[in-house]
């Protein structure tokens, strides 16, 4: 604005100083108007703004409908399943091994596994690729979030390794974001540490389904007993030895006394057999092995047999049960929230 | 809307208490409508950035939701092949 400063006698009240007064304010109208102007775009900006909002909540809902009829479909279906036996075959500390130990097998049998990948070492030479992982997802395996490592777990790093491992297994879309999978860990050392139930209880406030695979201490759900059965299948177990006999046990079979007869109804003798009876309580086993432990003179008999497996996977493929992976098995038992 | 000038010429238009109202007038009309502009410039903006916002975090949920239901589709298909159900 060109302001006048008056001053008797310096201006004029004159035709000059006057319309360059009235130019001035007409000057600042057309500057209002154009700020008007800007605020009719903003408000067509919002308005488009709101009526896309609108659109996006409107999917939200419908998706949301989906997603809980979805729910409700899963668990009526799982409710056919709920409380008969189950077997989970699972690869530990899934490393490269794994490609050439234990997945040719699963795929020679078709069945699918879950996988206890080290989450801190993904893209680790001799570890799985992320990559790798997603395509192993895809084939229908069961990739785990597995804390590894040097450390075990203790009160003091749990939170930092457990949310840190949960966060990079679902920005990497190892799992879905709001799926069972992603609140399912494997730990190996949390039972070493001396607060066992104190890194359970601080690990459970950030997952759900705690699997204590290398330890004594069995599987917990916020300190639930999971009631799974793990059996380590290795040179040592397999047919033939107490896993045969622990893997019937966990799908209805009981070990008793059976007479025997013949065509004309005497008494032969008898023999302890083991019998199947769908009224026997069935359990869930979970039998896991290392693809990658096989230096006998540093492991022993602990290390992994492919044919044991594939042995193993024949025996249970006999058996009146169904084989799951992990994340399948708890939606089975537990249903989906 | 819009200020009406008046054109002074020289000895014809009088400088008398309507066309010297009129300045006065148009003046303090701008300096009003300036001030409300400005409060409703910055009420706008800040509810198309947090619309804005709104728009990226359901955006976000939405691609979260879409992956929820292909996974659970996929989940629900392959449970009820495993348990034999249709």
């Amino acid at each position: 604005m060109n302001k006048i400063y008056w001053d008797d006698f310096d201006y004029l009240v004159e035709e000059t100083t006057l319309n360059s007064i009235e130019n001035d304010i007409k000057a600042n109208d057309d500057d209002s108007f154009s700020t008007q102007n800007q605020i009719v775009q903003i408000q067509t900006q919002i308005t488009s703004m709101l009526n896309i909002i609108s659109n996006q909540q409107a999917l939200i809902k419908a998706l949301t409908n989906t997603l809980t009829s979805l729910k409700a479909t899963l668990n009526n279906v799982l409710t056919h399943y709920r409380g008969m036996a189950m077997v989970t075959f699972m690869d530990d500390d899934c490393s490269q091994a794994l490609l050439t130990g234990a997945y040719p097998i699963y795929e020679a049998k078709e069945i699918k596994a879950s996988l206890a990948c080290p989450i801190d070492l993904v893209d680790v030479d001799g570890y799985l690729s992320l990559a790798k992982i997603l395509e192993l997802k895809n084939e229908g395996y069961d990739p785990l979030n597995h804390i590894k490592g040097d450390y075990a777990l203790s009160p003091t790093n749990t939170p930092a390794l457990v949310s840190r491992c949960k966060q990079f297994i679902q920005d990497s879309c190892i799992v879905t974001p709001g799926t069972i999978t992603e609140d399912i860990i494997v730990y190996p050392f949390g039972n070493i540490d001396p607060n066992p139930t104190q890194v359970a209880n601080i690990a459970g406030e950030y997952i759900k389904y705690a699997l204590d695979v290398g330890g004594t201490t069995n599987l917990y759900n916020n300190f639930d007993d999971l009631e799974i059965a793990r059996l380590y299948l290795c040179q040592a177990t397999g047919m033939g030895t107490f896993m045969e006999d622990e893997i019937k046990k966990g799908t209805g079979y009981v070990n008793k006394w059976v007479d025997h007869y013949n065509s004309t109804g005497k008494w032969i003798g008898g023999d302890m057999e083991w019998v199947y009876d769908d009224s026997n309580p069935k359990g869930w086993t979970v039998i896991f092995n290392h693809s990658w432990m096989l230096d006998a003179d540093k492991y022993g008999d602990k290390i992994f047999v492919p044919q044991k497996l594939s042995e193993v996977v024949d025996f249970v493929k006999t058996l009146n049960c169904k084989i799951v992976t992990i994340t399948q098995g708890l939606l089975i038992k537990y249903g989906i929230e | 809307m819009g200020y009406t000038k008046t054109v002074w010429q020289n000895n014809i238009t009088p400088i008398d208490e309507t066309n010297m109202n009129n300045i006065e007038n148009g003046i303090e009309d701008i300096e009003m409508q300036n001030t409300n502009n400005a409060i409703l410039l910055t009420s706008l903006q800040e509810q198309l950035a947090t619309l804005k916002t709104q728009e990226i975090n359901n955006a976000n949920l939405l691609n979260t939701l879409q992956a929820q239901v292909n996974s659970m589709q996929a989940t629900t298909s392959t449970i009820a092949n495993l348990v034999g159900v249709s």
